[in-house]
């Protein structure tokens, strides 16, 4: 174990988990082991779920300052056989830091002990792994305490590990930026200043992932925008208004009442109000905003759902939705009933869809439950197959809403790969998703719109920041995650 | 077609979305569409006809019991009601019945084909004439299985077999044509007025009884007879179907006029109004 170096964990830990060198503090008491495979929450399957290390907790237990507990550990699918490996692991990783110390590492998932934990694929997708270290007398008497670092490993969509900040206890606060990582884990750094809170260092991708992950984001990013070639789709001064009628559910009984009284019960939702941009070919565009800002409707009305109110809607190519999972299935049927059926209602041929048939029921993994009934699925097995189906299309121009999170971190980690294959083929993509590290993974472009409007066009990391900024919550993991 | 080439064809299909007034869409590509997308509301009934009984004992044996059951529930009725039965009057009242019932299944399922559809109307574009055609589709295939059971009662019976039984085929695809006209209508009534399916079954059951399903066209008072040719489109529809499929008799040509007449009308006009206000269904639901 001593054999891993700073820089190895530099590869894999982002910087905020990574030990600061020493602040005077108090010494703390060293972390308590156990905390950590509370959590572990093992699957039947092969990896087990990767659960959001408990940021929150880990602050309040924190916030005293005298226990460095630390939430995160090392939860394997193995998890009561990864409570005594950290230990060794996780001393280790402090002694490699310069932050040396004898009370070091308490309890802390380590690097390795993550890396290992996965079977399956060999990726690392959903250990989690913790990593609160605890310096201390050994330099200066700076304690330190990092955070537990989720190793998320693809779990959130794209692969994008995020990692909420830590925060340097006593020693001044210090706060991650949003640092970008090499590897493209992204790094909110969140800790409250001065709050004396142990952030949770969240997530760092494993090797692997991380790796993969840049080839993603790579790839989209260099994608060329054919700007000479007329646009993929072109929005006029789009406005969509709904005309919603004030019962629930209109009958006849309550038209004829108004009949009678000569009143209208419309009322108007006006969802998209004069929006205009075009997207050139080669574009994947994130749209970001928050409930209720009209980004599911722009989209419907994109896949001709929404007939547009005002405005005109120019779309080159056939446009293949992916606005919600499972449209068009049938839960008395079996998996592979319901994969034609979906195809089919996705606008394939009969012929298209049998010869993806195969291919489908394989990425879904869902084995013999193939031939089971869809009611027999757990929900997670249900998307899985729906997402499948989904992404199992040629489109010229792909629409997305919300649909990454499809069951376990392992398969997210498969569909995001999957989704950026789509990408490069599709002549444009949309991803509407609350998840700015998604956005920032899978897309070149980005627009933020708010209660219909279109607020700004630009990357999606000005966009991002903008919106975060609007929001005045600063960037931390949970913007990242969740907004 | 490569998939580089895919990306960039300056040429792919354009689609405009524009602002419209509750007009119909163009003729053209929406039929096109239509008959590319069929294969989806086939598989879609489908998949509904099997789910619908799959965790039943008797499975798809409820195809025939269903209606034989329905049959034989009238059939006690009118027994006890008129105070004469026998098998030749079972074989009318089957007959007359299991069509009246494509026709019934197809405007109550019809009913809710656009309401119940809800998420695929929100989340896929297509054309949503497919809907109440899929619930046609199924009435029709849930018709289909009772012909046979038809055939046995008739066998029974003292009615003459004979080549002008093929021409019922006739006036069971004017049935059905007349179905789907109805369906569309009634799914489009049920998205403004939801109240409708609530009717639909009195409405139903009325039609039934004023339709020549459980009497016998003879039994009509002649002065009512040619009322019902003009005002009741089942009168020719199903009164041509058991003439033919029953008795082996060619109707006379006013039968046969207003059937045609019937099933063109409604078919057109309920498409055309579904048509007209379809685009507005995703808004609505």
């Amino acid at each position: 174990m001593s054999s891993l170096s700073a820089s190895d964990l530099g590869a894999r830990v982002p910087s905020a988990a990574r030990p600061e060198p020493a602040a005077p503090s108090d010494p703390v008491t060293p972390a308590d082991a156990d905390a950590t495979t509370s959590d572990a929450s093992t699957t039947g399957t092969t990896t087990s779920d990767a659960t959001v290390a408990d940021a929150t907790a880990a602050d309040s237990t924190a916030a005293d300052s005298t226990v460095a507990d630390d939430a995160a550990g090392v939860t394997t699918n193995e998890a009561g056989a990864a409570e005594d490996a950290p230990h060794e692991a996780a001393s280790d990783e402090a002694a490699s830091d310069d932050a040396a110390s004898d009370e070091a590492g308490s309890d802390a998932g380590s690097g390795d002990a993550g890396a290992d934990a996965p079977t399956g694929a060999g990726r690392t997708g959903a250990a989690r792994r913790g990593g609160a270290k605890q310096g201390g007398a050994g330099q200066g008497g700076g304690a330190r305490q990092g955070g537990g670092a989720r190793q998320g490993g693809g779990a959130k969509q794209g692969g994008g590990a995020k990692q909420g900040g830590g925060a340097k206890q006593g020693g001044g606060a210090k706060q991650g930026g949003g640092a970008k990582q090499g590897g493209g884990a992204k790094q909110g750094g969140g800790a409250k200043a001065g709050a004396g809170k142990q952030g949770a260092a969240e997530p760092s991708a494993p090797v692997a992932a991380t790796e993969q992950i840049s080839e993603q984001r790579a790839a989209v990013r260099a994608r060329r925008i054919e700007h000479e070639l007329p646009p993929a789709v072109s929005v006029q001064n789009l406005s969509i208004t709904y005309r919603t009628t004030f019962e629930k559910v209109p009958t006849f009984k309550s038209a004829i009442v108004r009949l009678g009284r000569g009143e209208r019960a419309v009322r108007e939702v006006e969802a998209i109000k004069e929006m205009s941009f075009d997207v050139p070919v080669g574009t994947a565009l994130g749209i970001i905003g928050a409930n209720g800002a009209g980004k599911s409707t722009l989209m419907r009305s994109l896949a001709g759902v929404l007939p547009p109110t005002a405005g005109r809607i120019e779309v080159r190519g056939r446009i293949s939705s992916l606005l919600s999972l499972g449209v068009g299935f049938n839960a008395a049927l079996s998996g592979r009933e319901n994969v034609i059926l979906g195809g089919l209602a996705q606008g394939l041929t009969r012929a298209e869809v049998e010869a993806r048939a195969d291919e489908i029921a394989e990425f879904a993994e869902l084995g013999e439950f193939m031939d089971l009934p869809l009611r027999t699925y757990s929900s997670g097995m249900g998307q899985r197959l729906a997402f499948a189906v989904s992404v199992h299309m040629e489109p010229d121009i792909l629409l997305i809403d919300e649909a990454l999170s499809a069951g376990d971190a392992k398969f997210k980690n498969k569909a995001a790969k999957k989704m950026a294959e789509l990408m490069s083929s599709a002549r444009a993509m949309f991803l509407v998703s609350h998840s700015l590290a998604s956005i920032m993974e899978l897309c070149n472009d980005a627009i933020w719109i708010h209660e219909g409007r279109l607020m700004m066009r630009g990357s999606p990391e000005e966009c991002g920041a903008a919106y975060t900024k609007f929001l005045q919550v600063g960037a931390n993991a949970f913007t990242l995650e969740d907004l | 077609m490569a998939t580089k080439d895919a990306v960039l064809d300056p040429d792919a299909v354009l689609h405009v979305y524009e602002p419209h007034r509750a007009g119909l869409p163009k003729f053209g590509p929406y039929f096109a569409e239509l008959r590319q997308r069929m294969p989806f509301a086939a598989e879609f009934s489908k998949a509904g006809i099997r789910a619908a009984h799959s965790q039943t004992v008797f499975g798809q044996l409820w195809l025939v019991l269903n209606p034989l059951l329905m049959a034989l529930v009238y059939y006690i009725l009118v027994v006890i009601l008129r105070g004469k039965g026998g098998i030749d009057y079972l074989a009318h009242i089957v007959c007359g019945l299991f069509a009246f019932q494509l026709i019934s299944a197809a405007l109550g399922q019809g009913a809710s084909s656009v309401t119940g559809g809800g998420r695929l109307i929100l989340n896929m574009a297509f054309p949503r004439l497919l809907m109440p055609m899929a619930a046609v589709r199924t009435a029709f295939f849930r018709f289909v299985p009772t012909v046979p059971v038809f055939l046995v009662i008739k066998a029974f019976s003292n009615e003459r077999w004979g080549w002008e039984m093929l021409l019922s085929i006739v006036f069971l695809g004017l049935l059905t044509l007349f179905s789907i006209g109805l369906a569309a209508l009634m799914a489009t009534l049920q998205v403004y007025f939801r109240d409708t399916s609530s009717f639909l079954p009195f409405f139903t059951r009325i039609w039934l009884y004023m339709s020549p399903v459980l009497w016998l066209i003879d039994d009509a008072p002649a002065r009512f007879e040619k009322l019902m040719l003009i005002g009741n489109p089942l009168f020719s529809l199903i009164g041509g179907w058991t003439d033919l499929a029953l008795r082996s008799e060619i109707p006379p040509p006013s039968v046969w006029l207003a059937a045609v007449v019937w099933s063109v009308i409604a078919a057109v006009g309920g498409s055309l109004f579904f048509m007209s206000r379809e685009r507005e269904f995703a808004v609505r639901i």
